[in-house]
């Protein structure tokens, strides 16, 4: 069984933002870089699968300039077997370009089962993996938390706003990963080291043009300065006299 | 041809409350765009409520009625969109940026070969075009984006936009679905959380914890705050990572962003990745016990002290408030 992962390299969520100084681009010249956290837990399932099943093949797909193969080096640490860099220095917001060089470096490979994150933290696009199964018409399962291989299909649990749904589908399909309770394993040095001579096969890929104009890139509006109205319990009842007259709530 | 597409949810058969906000942004943006509305409801029995989108004045309302549109099966939406956005020349899809709605934004983009414009939170239209808010990095930056071709695919965030109310009458045409053999995923089963339990994202009153907390065995105070303010509940990813709380009722980066009028942050320090999934709160309430914790800065009304202290006495005033 093959399985393929997308992953993105994105700026450390616990960063602040910065803006370039005409506005219409996000400065990322200072920015520290991570796995994109929902795909860092979508190599971990893979993983898991390839524990119990040594013979399953798990591969890196990445899009993205040459430098994330430092986190495409941290994903086959974890166990992953290669990696293919599809090497473009792109910063794009939009998805179907880079959904679509993804899903023909996948059609290439024919792998049973390919899992994304459910989104990108910088880009915030959420459209990936579903764009990848409407491009290959292919069967795709949203918000994935857990899943397990039954012969030739896959059995998941999908997370909704106000419940979970279990659905199936048969290879080749798309699953897109959730956050849950499973947390992507901490890399021993000897896997580390492992990594370093696993294949990454980089492949320069061009863009499509874009369909968008981004007019300007900003910051939220500032909300007002905070207030302390009080300490402990004694405070409580001014709270909600406050919550009732002045923020007109309650 | 050309007009505005809206793709309403549907749960157990019921409208979510997002499908009247986005039915009645889609009004608004056709009136400026001189362009006409049509919705498309995909379904199993929903003819009975259709019509109730042309309460927020949508007139022109196609049906597709299918066992398979209650599964789930989101090729089988995005393919039966696609065949209603060829059918109305749409040159706008309205869709809610649900899980879901996300998705099926994404594949129907996919097929008319564009990008979606995820998680809008404000329109205008300029020189007779659309221009787009989304917030990204979650909501530490606003982009605000031109589309240049058409059809353009949106899906805008529950809870930020008005319904409002506008009734016209209704007429509902049956739709034919696409000539798919199979269907693409099947549906084994469904479990519903606690119908009582208000969701996150749709919130009017919002009360999360944090570390602050001390322990998961003192979270049913956040809980019932939450239940007396008739509101739902949210947490911080430290105590989600900790195990506390189930990852759905968490707020923040690789969490939820959330709207509420009201949110009680209840030992939350707040840092960067939670105050940007919380931050388009109308008002917002903090209970710590640093006086210096972050989240102090944002909080509309801050109280410093201890949580286990302070909430039971939050509880008590609530309870009054609801008698």
């Amino acid at each position: 069984m093959k399985i393929f992962i997308c992953v993105k390299r994105v700026p450390d969520t616990a960063v602040q933002v910065k803006i370039t100084s005409d506005g219409k681009k996000v400065d990322r010249t200072d920015a520290e870089y991570v796995i994109g956290p929902y795909d860092e837990i979508a190599v971990e399932h893979a993983m898991r699968i390839k524990d119990k099943n040594p013979s399953t093949e798990v591969v890196i797909l990445t899009l993205g300039p040459a430098e994330a193969e430092k986190q495409m080096r941290s994903c086959l640490a974890m166990g992953a077997d290669r990696g293919i860099l599809l090497e473009h220095a792109t910063d794009t917001l939009e998805a179907y370009p880079i959904a679509k060089v993804l899903a023909e470096q996948i059609s290439i490979e024919k792998p049973d089962l390919i899992l994304c994150g459910i989104k990108a933290t910088d880009s915030d696009n959420a459209q990936i993996g579903a764009m990848i199964a409407a491009i290959l018409n292919i069967p795709y399962i949203n918000t994935v938390v857990k899943f397990q291989i039954e012969d030739a299909h896959v059995k998941a649990e999908s997370e909704l706003e106000v419940g979970h749904l279990t659905m199936e589908a048969a290879f080749p399909c798309v699953l897109s990963i959730q956050k849950s309770n499973v947390d992507p394993r901490i890399c021993s040095l000897l896997n580390m080291r492992k990594a370093k001579t696993k294949e990454i096969k980089k492949i320069p890929v061009s863009i499509p043009s874009t369909q968008w104009t981004i007019e300007e890139i900003a910051l939220p509006p500032s909300r007002k300065p905070g207030k302390i109205i009080g300490e402990g319990a004694v405070a409580v009842p001014t709270l909600f006299q406050l919550l009732h007259s002045e923020a007109k709530l309650l | 041809m050309s007009g505005i597409l809206v793709l309403p949810e549907l749960q157990d058969g019921v409208f979510r409350k997002v499908s009247f906000e986005i039915a009645t942004q889609a009004i608004e943006c056709a009136k400026v765009l001189g362009i006409p509305t049509t919705a498309l409801v995909m379904g199993q029995n929903v003819q009975a409520i259709a019509g109730q989108l042309s309460g927020y004045g949508i007139a022109r309302i196609l049906l597709v009625e299918g066992e398979a549109f209650a599964k789930y099966d989101l090729m089988l939406c995005a393919k039966t969109a696609l065949g209603a956005i060829q059918y109305t020349g749409a040159d706008y899809v309205f869709c809610p940026a649900s899980l879901l709605g996300k998705s099926l934004a994404a594949m129907i983009a996919a097929q008319l070969q564009t990008s979606a414009l995820t998680d809008c939170v404000s329109w205008q239209v300029k020189d007779n075009k659309l221009v787009l808010v989304r917030p990204i990095y979650a909501g530490k930056v606003l982009a605000k984006i031109v589309p240049h071709s058409t059809p353009v695919v949106v899906s805008l965030r529950p809870n930020v936009f008005p319904s409002i109310q506008n009734p016209v009458q209704p007429s509902i045409e049956m739709f034919a679905i696409p000539n798919e053999k199979t269907p693409f995923t099947k549906l084994v089963s469904i479990e519903r959380s606690n119908s009582k339990k208000i969701e996150l994202t749709e919130a009017g009153i919002i009360v999360a914890g944090g570390r602050g907390m001390k322990g998961p065995e003192h979270f049913h105070l956040v809980e019932e705050l939450a239940e007396a303010l008739n509101g739902a509940v949210g947490a911080s990813r430290a105590i989600v990572d900790a195990g506390w709380r189930p990852h759905e009722e968490q707020v923040g980066q690789t969490g939820k962003t959330v709207s509420p009028q009201l949110y009680v942050a209840c030992g939350i320090s707040g840092a960067i990745q939670h105050v940007a999934g919380m931050r388009t709160a109308k008002v917002i309430v903090a209970v710590n016990k640093d006086k210096d914790a972050p989240i102090f800065q944002i909080a509309d009304y801050g109280i410093v002290g201890d949580t286990l202290e302070v909430l039971p006495k939050m509880i008590e005033e609530a309870k009054k408030l609801a008698k």
